[in-house]
């Protein structure tokens, strides 16, 4: 990949749990373990994985918004994890994030506007008459009008919401935007809208975006590249039409298996495919985290981990089984 | 989903967000007949206040009936004497003024302190949050009378005493309000993505959590007004606050005390000041409170 | 809607209408919606935010509170209105004979109670039954949701489950008394896709055994597709269309309904543009005359502004209320 701006490697993060009292032992929750990735310029890398695989914390780790247990983080050059406080609020003019809860993002008691505009206040960018002008040329970028600048969260609408989530992310040019669930709280109809003004903007704005989500469909729709994450390990990676067409992960099978197509006619998805329930994240599996689920495990994957190897064709994929 | 369209009427371009906001919030007022009602009450009872000294038909503090212990509706006193025959209604008017200031004033700083307490208790947590409230437990241990007592050993019984005890003594239960408040906007979405967006610690607290954490705190501080007035005037009452002859309607029911049997109205109409007062204050922080949880609940 | 006659349906709902009084007006939530319910059948109801889904169902077992109301309309039920029926009649009804599962497993079990309490709540209630006798059987539904060990899981907490396990716990509570109709409002929504597989699978198992209608509410079409059998669009309170799935899937005739396929469709194409439904969802505040589609939609005429459409026939199975697009051509999909 030429010159990625994101180079990710080694990714983990342990939260320790608080002890319940004082005879308990400290529990662990590994929710990343070892993530790698690269990202170039004007990427759409979709995250996909079911709860618990880590697709949000390490949406958060990414801008550090939560520290690292270990890894590295390096966006466009820079070691983000030894910025100082002052050097991280600088980089954070570059990447920006958009949250799941539309309006909850937004502080009740600003307008939209102001909300806005508060991301080009909080780096020193221009005066606030010019900021005023921005903004307003923002709102139209967005499909709002100039008339909404003055209006308060809850007057608005969830998708309106978003959109102004959208307009403060991109304001102030950033070239990472990560999108945690962005589009998940939003009725389907809106969701679509919002996808749509995406593909509008991106064309205006060439930016990388880290798209998360649980839904299959968007993130198909909206990604250039796919990372199927379980247990916040990566189980297979590489450009989103391959992946979705033909998945060679076990899990990533299971997973579009169990999606249920818009075809009256096909069968019930394959509720078989993935039987038991997510094994919980305290405990550190020895092997594959997906071995206590997968149809084709061995001996083998359950006492080592696979390694994120790639298979050709910008593909990759961590499993002992498939070559 | 969230997908409610309010129909507020959209503003004129050019007009700033703040001047916007006030316009909504006199709207919401006036609309909103209960609060208002309270509210002209309210102004009223600080206009009366205000204005004792015009308002008054006597001097409160000189003998100026008769007799003393004139019913109500006496002739030129239209709430009678007292037992020292001074004019009941020049009383209750000058009375109010300090009764309103002893209520509000301690209140008030209280609650400005508690609010930066709590805010930063709540923002930073940790270490400055343990620091913070074990500080503000010591302050929790003193009751009430007992403090008024030692302050006036060391001022003099007064306004003032009356007005530090008052403030030392709301300080904790106000501050755990403040900070409760804080915690729980700290915790809302909008302060990570305002961080994310590359706020500073500074603009967040005073941008994001100040605005958001107030309602409740104010809500607190409003129902308190209207118990302190019954506080300050039981230290009143103790002679600990303004000393005779001065009008007072704690000192006022304290002297009419004696009189009970014969007068009553003496301790009663100094006394239903107060209730009024009180209930006044309740009320409208009732109101405020109904006006946040609905905000909340939108 | 089988081809039975009229009055054989296990429940028949007509015209029902359910009103909000809010401080900002009255809210028609439900608003003239009419439809029935067979045996053995899945009707899947469709419907976004403000469509009237929810209140829909819970107007059928009567749980609507103030400021809410039921103002009209009926819903028979073995020859008797739900509607109209006294609180002891319908509490008699809810659990025994209909019988609902909620969208939030995590919120909709009492904490406090074993799971074997809960299950056995209404056998308890509404047969009389020994509690050895309930726990028994609470036993044996586990084991039928799927849920391993049940012997020794019977007396475990909520807590002790995962989101998955513990919407079986509750499909296992609802199906306690082998009711005629089962009600899951959302049931899948805040699970994921793996368990929201095994849970629809789950529920197209146990109606093959107890035979209990099924009545779905849902904003995915996917569910839709895979387990309806009949298929009720709403729209601000309104069924805008209804017919058996696959005819709703090949021949959409609201421009909603196709707006709605249509978006699914194209995410599944990348080459496929999108058009999105433009506007918000409508929320049927106050009385309105004309299509409550009317705002957003793309075949929109005069008559849509000023007369509201009712459902008309367009075939046997087959209605949609919609001035435009029935009579005309039909249009992309």
């Amino acid at each position: 990949m030429p010159d990625p701006i994101l180079k990710v490697r080694g990714l983990n993060k342990v939260f320790q749990l608080r002890k319940r009292n004082a005879l308990m032992a400290t529990q662990s929750l590994y929710a990343v373990n070892d993530i790698s990735f690269d990202l170039g310029e004007n990427e759409v890398m979709g995250v996909v994985g079911e709860s618990g695989c880590g697709k949000s914390t390490l949406g958060r780790l990414i801008l550090r918004l939560i520290e690292p247990t270990s890894g590295d983080i390096e966006f466009m050059g820079q070691d983000v994890r030894r910025l100082s406080k002052g050097e991280l609020r600088r980089v954070r003019s570059r990447m920006q994030m958009v949250f799941q809860d539309p309006s909850g993002s937004l502080n009740p008691n600003m307008s939209v506007g102001d909300a806005i505009a508060e991301t080009l206040r909080f780096h020193g960018v221009a005066s606030a008459s010019e900021r005023r002008s921005r903004v307003v040329r923002m709102l139209d970028t967005v499909g709002l009008s100039e008339g909404h600048y003055d209006r308060l969260p809850h007057q608005l609408s969830g998708g309106q919401n978003q959109r102004v989530g959208i307009a403060r992310a991109l304001i102030i040019n950033p070239k990472l935007v990560v999108m945690d669930e962005a589009v998940s709280a939003l009725d389907v109809s809106v969701q679509t809208q919002i996808l749509k003004l995406l593909e509008g903007i991106r064309k205006e704005f060439p930016v990388s975006i880290i798209f998360i989500s649980h839904d299959l469909s968007v993130v198909r729709r909206v990604s250039n590249r796919v990372v199927v994450l379980y247990m916040g390990r990566i189980m297979e990676t590489g450009p989103a039409q391959d992946i979705f067409a033909d998945a060679h992960h076990p899990y990533t099978k299971g997973l579009l298996a169990s999606h249920p197509s818009i075809d009256p006619d096909a069968p019930l998805p394959a509720s078989l495919v993935l039987k038991g329930d997510l094994p919980s994240a305290l405990n550190k599996p020895a092997g594959c985290p997906f071995v206590t689920r997968c149809e084709k495990a061995t001996e083998l994957c359950g006492q080592r981990i696979p390694e994120l190897r790639g298979i050709g064709s910008g593909r990759s994929i961590a499993c002992h089984n498939v070559c | 989903m969230t997908n409610t369209v309010h129909h507020t009427s959209v503003d004129r371009a050019g007009s700033s967000a703040r001047s916007s906001r006030l316009r909504m919030l006199l709207r919401t007022i006036s609309r909103d007949r209960k609060l208002s009602f309270l509210l002209i009450c309210l102004a009223l009872l600080a206009g009366i206040a205000i204005l004792a000294p015009v308002l008054s038909p006597y001097d409160p503090i000189v003998a100026v009936a008769a007799t003393p212990n004139m019913p109500v509706g006496s002739p030129g006193l239209i709430l009678g004497s007292d037992n020292q025959a001074r004019d009941i209604l020049s009383r209750v008017l000058w009375g109010a003024r300090i009764s309103l200031i002893v209520s509000i004033l301690p209140t008030l700083a209280a609650t400005a302190v508690s609010i930066v307490i709590g805010l930063l208790a709540g923002f930073f947590g940790g270490r400055i949050d343990t620091v913070l409230m074990a500080v503000l437990d010591v302050f929790f241990a003193f009751p009430i009378v007992l403090l008024a007592i030692a302050v006036a050993g060391v001022m003099g019984p007064g306004l003032l005493t009356i007005i530090v005890s008052i403030f030392v003594v709301l300080l904790p239960y106000v501050t755990r309000v403040a900070r409760t408040s804080a915690l729980q906007v700290v915790s809302r979405p909008y302060i990570e993505a305002a961080r994310s967006a590359g706020g500073g610690q500074i603009a967040i607290m005073l941008r994001y959590v100040l605005p958001n954490m107030i309602g409740p705190v104010i809500v607190y501080a409003t129902t308190l007004i209207g118990l302190m007035i019954v506080v300050a005037s039981g230290l009143s009452f103790l002679g600990l606050g303004v000393q005779p002859p001065a009008a007072d309607w704690g000192a006022m029911i304290a002297e009419g005390a004696g009189v009970l049997r014969q007068a009553p109205h003496v301790t009663f109409i100094p006394g239903g000041m107060i209730v009024v007062t009180a209930l006044l204050f309740n009320l409208i922080g009732d109101q405020l409170r109904d006006r946040f949880d609905a905000r909340k609940a939108e | 809607m089988t081809k039975t006659t009229q009055g054989e349906h296990l429940l028949e709902v007509r015209d029902l209408r359910t009103r909000f009084n809010t401080e900002r007006g009255s809210l028609y939530a439900v608003d003239g919606v009419s439809f029935t319910v067979d045996s053995g059948r899945v009707l899947c109801i469709v419907g976004e935010s403000g469509s009237g889904k929810s209140v829909t169902v819970r107007s059928l077992l009567r749980l609507i509170d103030p400021p809410g109301e039921i103002i009209g309309g009926t819903a028979f039920f073995h020859g008797q209105d739900l509607l109209s029926m006294s609180k002891k009649q319908i509490a008699a009804v809810r659990g025994d004979k209909i019988a609902m599962v909620f969208q939030n497993p995590l919120t909709s079990l009492n904490p406090m109670m074993t799971v074997g309490d809960q299950i056995a709540e209404s056998l308890l209630l509404h047969r009389g039954v020994s509690k050895a006798e309930a726990t028994r059987e609470a036993v044996s539904l586990l084991r039928q949701v799927g849920i391993a060990a049940p012997e020794s899981r019977v007396g475990d907490y909520p807590a002790q489950f995962s989101g998955g396990m513990r919407q079986r716990i509750l499909i296992a509570a609802a199906l306690a008394c082998r009711p005629e109709i089962l009600i899951a409002d959302e049931p899948t929504t805040a699970l994921d896709v793996s368990i929201q597989a095994q849970i629809l699978g789950l529920l197209k198992k146990l109606q093959s055994e107890i035979n209990n209608a099924l009545i779905m509410i849902t904003h995915d079409l996917g569910v839709v597709a895979s387990i309806a059998d009949d298929v009720m669009i709403m729209y601000a309170g309104r069924i805008v269309e209804r017919a058996p799935v696959r005819e709703i899937f090949a021949r959409p005739r609201h421009p909603y309904t196709q707006g709605l396929i249509y978006t699914v469709r194209a995410l599944l194409d990348p080459d496929r543009p999108l058009h999105p439904i433009p506007g918000t969802p409508a929320i049927p505040l106050g009385e309105k005359k004309g299509c409550p589609f009317a705002p957003r939609c793309g075949y929109v005429q005069e008559v849509c502004r000023t007369k509201t459409p009712e459902l008309a026939p367009l075939n046997q199975d087959h209605v949609v209320a919609c001035h435009v697009l029935p009579q005309g051509s039909a249009a992309h999909a």
